[in-house]
């Protein structure tokens, strides 16, 4: 029933909506590819590998969240206003999410600040945003392995004393249960927007679409 | 429409005495604050500036007795990368404009919070302008913005 009445909320407008400007920008995207091959497009292998250390202290690889879907937000704890953005995005659309399509993802935030993001600051920093929130961090050179991975780009940038912040790619990725990048997820974007992309990822959006419409019939 | 009813009809803002005759017409709306650790060093706070008088403003920056300095501060988001950047020159609020401060945007840091602020709570900021005006803007704690939905008014 709530499940039910979610659907039918969202039905209408959105899910249409958001599958269309979905469809359209993978297009755009491919078509752009076709003349510049080495963009970086959808449907491209991405995120591996990589090595590094969970907000537990265990030690993690790509392999680790393999055949999940995943959203990847790379960032850095100090980081006052586009990371807390990010995260916050991220937990509104898992609470968006029916719990079992939601415990189906592995939301990673990857640190691009070796230096100061340990794995227990990690741990007390991605809590406050949701239960399943992952923060992965590593050496330098683990975290900028991790980066290539993904195509991401950081930079130190230092802003007087021994201050710092650091400029980071700040799109979500959004990586299918077969590793390829199914695209991004925009902070800009509503919520249900998001849910549906990742649905559509997850690959329950059909099918939720039809238990419905069987019980409406 | 709801939530700029909802922003008129509770005293957002506070004018400090004699400050309020330098600035009639000025409104800080929906000040609010995300939660913060103290060790981390950083903390934020948004809110929308109105002008409704027939003079710009300029911001210059403030100050919160739960920080050791507020620095205006502004995101910008090109291709796919973010960047801050300090606008130590203040923000000029334009005679019936609105200056939003908001989430990978315009926003005003707080360095060094004393402790760590948490989702509930509420505090004070100070924001000091360049007539010499300044204002005392209650602020919300919260894990998202408070009473707004995403995507109200870009
Ligand atoms: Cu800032």
């Amino acid at each position: 029933m709530n499940r039910r009445t979610l659907l039918l909320a969202l039905g209408v407008g959105v899910p249409a909506g958001s599958a269309l400007g979905w469809g359209l920008s993978e297009w755009m995207l491919r078509s752009k590819r076709a003349s510049a091959p080495r963009s970086s497009g959808m449907q491209q292998p991405i995120g591996s590998p990589f090595a590094l250390v969970d907000h537990t202290g265990q030690r993690v690889t790509d392999a680790t969240y393999a055949g999940q879907v995943r959203l990847v937000f790379f960032g850095f704890t100090h980081c006052p206003d586009v990371c807390p953005t990010g995260l916050g995005y991220i937990a509104e659309v898992l609470d968006g999410l029916a719990p079992q399509e939601a415990a189906a993802v592995r939301p990673l935030f990857i640190s691009v600040d070796a230096g100061r993001d340990s794995p227990e600051l990690l741990a007390s920093y991605v809590t406050n945003f949701h239960p399943t929130l992952i923060g992965l961090t590593g050496t330098e050179e683990e975290v900028a392995q991790a980066a290539k991975a993904f195509r991401s780009y950081y930079n130190k940038v230092p802003t007087g004393g021994d201050s710092y912040v650091m400029e980071h790619t700040a799109s979500i990725y959004l990586v299918g249960a077969d590793d390829m990048l199914r695209g991004f997820l925009d902070t800009h974007e509503p919520v249900p927007t998001a849910v549906a992309k990742i649905r559509l990822a997850l690959g329950s959006a059909a099918l939720g679409a039809a238990k419905a419409e069987d019980r409406s019939s | 429409m709801k939530r700029r009813t909802f922003v008129a009809a509770l005293p957002c803002m506070v004018a400090s005495g004699a400050s309020a005759q330098a600035q009639p017409g000025l409104f800080a709306e929906n000040a609010w604050s995300r939660p913060a650790l103290a060790r981390i060093g950083t903390a934020v706070v948004y809110l929308s500036l109105r002008n409704g008088g027939s003079q710009p403003v300029r911001l210059l920056g403030g100050s919160t007795p739960v920080a050791e300095r507020v620095e205006i501060h502004e995101s910008v988001v090109e291709g796919r990368v973010a960047r801050m950047r300090a606008r130590p020159g203040g923000v000029v609020v334009p005679p019936g404009g609105v200056i939003r401060f908001e989430p990978s945007g315009l926003h005003l840091m707080l360095i060094k919070p004393a402790a760590d602020l948490k989702a509930g709570q509420g505090f004070t900021l100070t924001l000091n302008f360049e007539n010499g005006a300044t204002f005392a803007v209650p602020v919300q704690v919260a894990m998202r913005e408070p009473a707004a939905g995403h995507g109200a008014a870009h």
